[in-house]
């Protein structure tokens, strides 16, 4: 059994005026603590496929389970806390809360959880100082250039340890010297945590850090 | 072009933001609709104050009146003797009532006492052309004849000779109706509850013998009114109002003047609180659609086009809320229109009895003017920065927004203008009474604008002042964040927060101006009736608005006759009180005479402001020399201090009066003056009495006591027995009718208020969607992010509650205790319990919370993947 099995995934947009299906049923494994890369055309459906294994929406048809256990049967509430404790997510748009400090920003998933700053300012500092920020962590997002603010989401995707992060187009909004160093930072961190990482991009020389690469078309793996 | 904008752009944004549409439109249109009928109301009244005159005064050129209680009837002859004078018509107008009324719900009925063969010439009492009197002969012939409205016999089931029994200065007599008038002239003008006396019979029965109340003149062609005009006042003094119809308009609608000023002040606040609705979504719509614009510039859409776009869709918006406020203000107008006539009546002694709201073009175009004008103000400034927008901004990236970019400087600075505004308005008002004479009434108006400009500038920067303190607590992380979310956007926030201030200060201010006045008063009704052991007698009807039949001093004999009166050494049993209003300085006051009670009496019916209640009595009672004492608003007025000397103009010339006191009463809002009826007697050469007040034995109860005598006096006399506590309700009922219309305004303002801070709430949610959805997928529940945006409402609305009351608490004590003491005529004092505020903070509570349920339900159920993709 796969860490991540996917079977006969569907999805279909009903709109008023038509369906449209993007996702034609797709099958796929992933092991545990593997980089793979999602690439394909523009509305091939990797952000779609992407937040299905999220859990931030739910399929039309087919099946997604993450270690074993089927997130299609979680309830909506189920399914926030699955992503709070196990999931981490990394935007093109780095989507920081601009009212929190860096430190803050980090520490939310655990803020959410309930536990306190005073418990998680700890392994927040840890990560924010392996992602070399740690003189930043009073500053607010607008502070920072664009590849802080990315190594900020990305100590925020880690800060839980989950077993899972799913990263859309991270380095889409980064220069190329900026981009290179996010996914080396990346590809080191998963691998020392044992961390599977599954990243969307179109740029070829950032799917050339995965272990495996995937292409998606039209709604389907080829 | 313009109009195919309008249709491809204009029209479908309303149709894309349906809710939001909606919420502007209902804003607009109640705000219209307030200030509308308001102006309908005030239109209503000043038409039914003119169809009075009108009617009253027909085809005379001049009317002779004096303070509206008669003047000897010598008069008469001489204006009769001056040159110029076709014809003097004489007339008496005697309020009496043919049914009981312990209510004060249909009035009295007005009997007019009238030349029965001249008084056509000035007056029209028929419309139909059918005879007024079938049988003139013995109409003139019976002394119990009299004429009634065909539309009240009708309503009564009565007809001609069939009898009606009234109360007279002879005791209660019938009456036989010989005579039907149609409802023109003055029946209309009274909605037919009038009825006609010959004018001899009217003087005789209701005891006016000697006496006139007016006298219409006819003038010849030939000679000019002015002249006469002038001559007739140096013949009679100033006690005297020699007036043409449009004079006796413009005396009456002064009278209503200071009422209606302030009912169209509240009104236009209710349309601000409406018009803030419009300037936000304004607002929103053009930052929202940047993009839109700049892509429409991109493809060569000129500044005329932009202008339409936006001008087409929100002119048009106004202008269709408009249209709903127009017939809304005609219907809240029709809702409130009696209970403003029965309130403005008992107040100012006027007689508004037909209010008829007409509604009429020019009303329709001031709505819709009012509409277009408000809308093209909010335009002006977002249009102007949407004419900036560069075609680049189109094919720009979606722009990464962090907010804090926003300085509260601006804000800054439009507080400390308010702080500065509101202490004018506190130094301006407090000192207005020692530079009255430069700046005189109408500056007072002045006040309550820049009071209320002062709240809507300070309250903004107080509330984000408040939150910014509130954050440096030591606070829970849901808390903090909502906390840090209200302040990343200090100008939404802002204003926001504008929406609940404004609405929540007219709450605030008008319920502290009614809990004021109402305690002011009622405390001083408290006072002055809790004699022990004593009732009122008067005829059916209300004594409060003067609406009773005054009564002959005669009857105090009778009433002496009666069970358990209290005989005691140095008081007596049974004494009249007059009420009358009396002109000084042209100027309408009570006058309360009274009879000496005795100083056993304690006289209970003084409320003194400075000195013993035992001493102002001796002083009203003296024998030696003519005394007064003046309520507190009257001494002002004349800036005159208990010791000085007061001169009146009385019917026997002009007298002088020592003021033997200053007191606390209320009963007319422009001031009252007591004297004794003995001096007045002698001045006013009028016996009657208003009511008498009976001491019985304490071994009795007051309600036993009525009970007792109350029943007979009432059947066979037509006189009521009330407790003295009567009047203090009277006065409290007067007081609610005339604060019916403020007390709906508060509360329609304060929904429309609710309604900007939902539309603000929801607004500010939209432009957080794409936040809302990150921080969801990385783990906030639902139920987090409820609670997130409800703290962030109740926080928001809470802190605009305390803000709120920390402006407007002063401002309310500075207008209660002198702008509108002024402006209203009554020296009330400041008000405002700890249980007003406990109830005002749970509406205020409840609002915040029903403003912020909706926009939280909407946040708690956005679809993750659209959110993230939201731009
Ligand atoms: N809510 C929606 N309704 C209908 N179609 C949608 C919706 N969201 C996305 N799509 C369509 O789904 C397709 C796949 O989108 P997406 O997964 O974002 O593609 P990719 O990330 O590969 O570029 C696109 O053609 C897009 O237009
Ligand atoms: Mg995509």
């Amino acid at each position: 059994m796969s860490f991540i099995e996917v079977r006969d995934l569907r999805k279909t947009y009903t709109s008023s005026a038509q369906d449209v299906e993007i996702l034609k049923g797709i099958n796929l494994d992933i092991a545990k603590g593997e980089f793979v890369s999602l690439m394909g055309p523009s509305g091939a459906g990797k952000s779609t496929f992407l937040q299905l294994l999220g859990a931030l929406d739910r399929p039309t048809g087919g099946e997604i389970r993450i270690d074993g256990k089927a997130i299609g049967g979680l309830s909506d509430h189920d399914l926030t806390i699955f992503r709070r404790r196990h999931l981490g997510f990394i935007f093109q748009f780095f989507n920081l809360m601009p009212t929190l400090s860096v430190l803050e920003n980090v520490a939310l998933p655990c803020l959410l959880d309930g536990r306190r700053i005073s418990e998680v300012r700890k392994p927040a500092e840890t990560i924010l100082t392996r992602l070399g920020l740690s003189h930043r962590l009073d500053h607010r997002p607008h502070q920072l250039s664009g590849g802080e603010m990315q190594r900020v989401a990305i100590a925020r995707a880690l800060v839980n340890r989950p077993a899972l992060i799913l990263a859309d187009e991270p380095t889409g909004n980064l220069d190329t010297k900026n981009g290179k160093e996010v996914l080396a930072i990346l590809k080191d961190l998963v691998s020392e945590f044992q961390t599977t990482l599954i990243m969307v991009t179109h740029d070829k020389s950032a799917a050339d850090y995965a272990d495996r690469r995937i292409h998606m078309q039209d709604g389907v793996v080829v | 072009m313009f109009f195919n904008l309008f249709r491809y752009f204009s029209l479908r944004y309303l149709l894309l933001n349906p809710f939001r549409t909606f919420l502007t439109f209902l804003g607009v249109s109640l705000g219209i609709s307030l200030f509308l009928s308001i102006l309908l109301l005030n239109d209503a009244t000043l038409r039914s104050l003119d169809a009075n005159v009108e009617s009253m005064t027909g085809k005379a050129d001049l009317t002779i009146t004096s303070d509206g209680m008669g003047f000897e009837d010598s008069v008469l002859e001489k204006v009769k003797g001056l040159p110029g004078i076709k014809a003097a018509i004489p007339l008496i107008i005697n309020y009496a009532y043919l049914e009981e009324d312990p209510t004060g719900s249909t009035g009295p009925m007005i009997f007019l006492g009238i030349d029965l063969l001249k008084d056509s010439s000035v007056r029209e009492y028929n419309k139909t052309g059918e005879d007024i009197i079938p049988d003139p002969l013995a109409f003139l012939n019976q002394a119990d004849s009299i004429i009634a409205t065909r539309s009240w016999v009708k309503e009564r089931g009565l007809e001609l000779e069939n009898t009606v029994e009234l109360l007279t200065k002879q005791g209660v007599k019938n009456f036989a109706i010989r005579g039907l008038v149609d409802d023109v002239g003055p029946a209309k003008a009274f909605n037919g509850r009038m009825a006609i006396m010959d004018i001899d019979a009217a003087r005789y029965n209701f005891g006016r013998d000697g006496l006139y109340d007016r006298i219409d003149l006819i003038l010849d062609k030939t000679v000019p009114v002015a002249s006469v005009q002038a001559q007739l006042k140096g013949l009679l003094g100033s006690r005297f109002r020699v007036e043409d119809k449009e004079e006796q308009s413009v005396s009456m609608q002064q009278m209503v003047k200071s009422i209606q000023d302030v009912s169209g002040m509240l009104g236009l606040i209710a349309f601000l609180v409406g018009f803030l609705i419009i300037v936000n979504t304004v607002n929103t719509a053009i930052s929202q659609r940047r993009k839109d614009i700049g892509s429409l510039r991109a493809f060569g859409a000129g500044n005329s086009h932009i202008v339409a776009l936006f001008a087409g869709e929100f002119v048009f918006l106004s202008l269709v809320s408009s249209l709903f406020g127009c017939w809304l203000g005609v219907l809240f107008a029709n809702g409130s229109a009696e209970q403003m006539a029965a309130g403005m009546n008992a107040t100012l002694l006027t007689n508004v009895s037909s209010m008829e709201i007409i509604f009429t073009v020019e009303h329709l175009l001031k709505g819709l003017a009012l509409g277009f004008v408000s809308s093209s103000a909010a335009l002006v400034y977002p249009l102007y920065k949407a004419l900036q927008i560069h075609p680049i901004e189109a094919i720009k990236p979606a722009t990464v927004d962090f907010g804090l970019h926003q300085r509260p400087r601006n804000l800054v600075l439009f507080g400390y203008l308010g702080f500065v505004l509101l202490i004018l308005t506190g130094a301006g008002a407090v000192s207005s009474d020692a530079v009255e004479a430069l700046q005189g009434k109408e500056v007072q108006p002045l006040f309550l604008l820049t009071g209320l400009a002062g709240i809507v500038m300070a309250g903004p920067y107080l509330v984000l002042l408040f939150l910014s303190n509130l954050q440096r607590l030591p606070l829970p992380f849901l808390l903090n964040f909502s906390l840090a979310n209200l302040l990343k956007n200090p100008a939404r926030t802002a204003s926001t927060s504008i929406h609940l201030s404004l609405g929540f200060s007219l709450v605030i201010i008008v319920s502290a101006i009614n809990v004021s006045f109402k305690s002011t008063i009622i405390t001083w009704a408290n006072a002055i009736t809790s004699t022990p052991n004593a009732v009122n007698v008067t005829s059916w009807g209300s004594v409060s608005g003067l609406q009773v039949q005054p009564l002959h001093e005669s009857l105090k004999e009778k009433l002496l006759q009666l069970p358990k009166v209290l005989v005691a050494e140095r008081r007596n049993a049974v004494n009249g009180i007059r009420i009358v209003p009396v002109t000084i300085s042209g100027e309408r006051f009570m006058l309360k005479a009274f009879d000496n009670p005795g100083p056993a009496s304690r006289y209970q019916f003084i409320d003194p402001i400075e000195g013993d209640r035992m001493d102002l009595g001796r002083n009203l009672f003296d024998p030696t020399q003519d005394q007064v004492l003046m309520s507190e608003t009257m001494l002002s007025k004349f800036k005159k201090r208990p010791g000085d000397f007061f001169d009146i103009e009385t019917p026997a010339g002009p007298k002088r009066f020592r003021i033997g006191g200053n007191i606390r009463e209320f009963a007319s809002p422009n001031g009252v003056i007591y004297m004794t009826r003995d001096t007045y007697k002698k001045y006013w050469k009028d016996p009657l009495v208003t009511l008498f007040t009976i001491a019985h034995s304490p071994e009795i109860t007051g309600k036993a006591y009525i009970d007792l005598v109350g029943p007979g006096l009432n059947q066979k006399e037509h006189l009521m027995v009330n407790l003295p506590s009567k009047i203090g309700e009277e006065v409290q009922k007067n007081l609610n009718n005339n604060m019916a219309m403020s007390d709906s305004t508060k509360w329609i303002a304060l929904f429309i208020g609710t309604l900007g801070l939902l539309n603000s709430f929801l607004i500010g949610i939209l432009q957080r969607f794409r936040e809302l959805g990150c921080i969801r997928s990385i783990g906030m529940t639902r139920g987090q992010l409820l609670v997130m945006i409800l703290t962030e409402s109740v926080t928001l609305g809470m802190t605009g509650i305390v803000v709120a009351f920390l402006l407007t608490l002063p401002v309310g004590y500075v207008w209660v205790n002198w702008t509108l003491s002024r402006l209203l005529g009554w020296k009330v004092e400041f008000y405002f319990t700890g249980q007003d505020l406990l109830i005002l903070s749970v509406i205020g509570v409840v609002v915040s919370l029903s403003a912020g349920i909706l926009p939280a339900l909407r946040a708690s159920r956005l679809k993750l993947r659209e959110a993230l993709a939201y731009e």
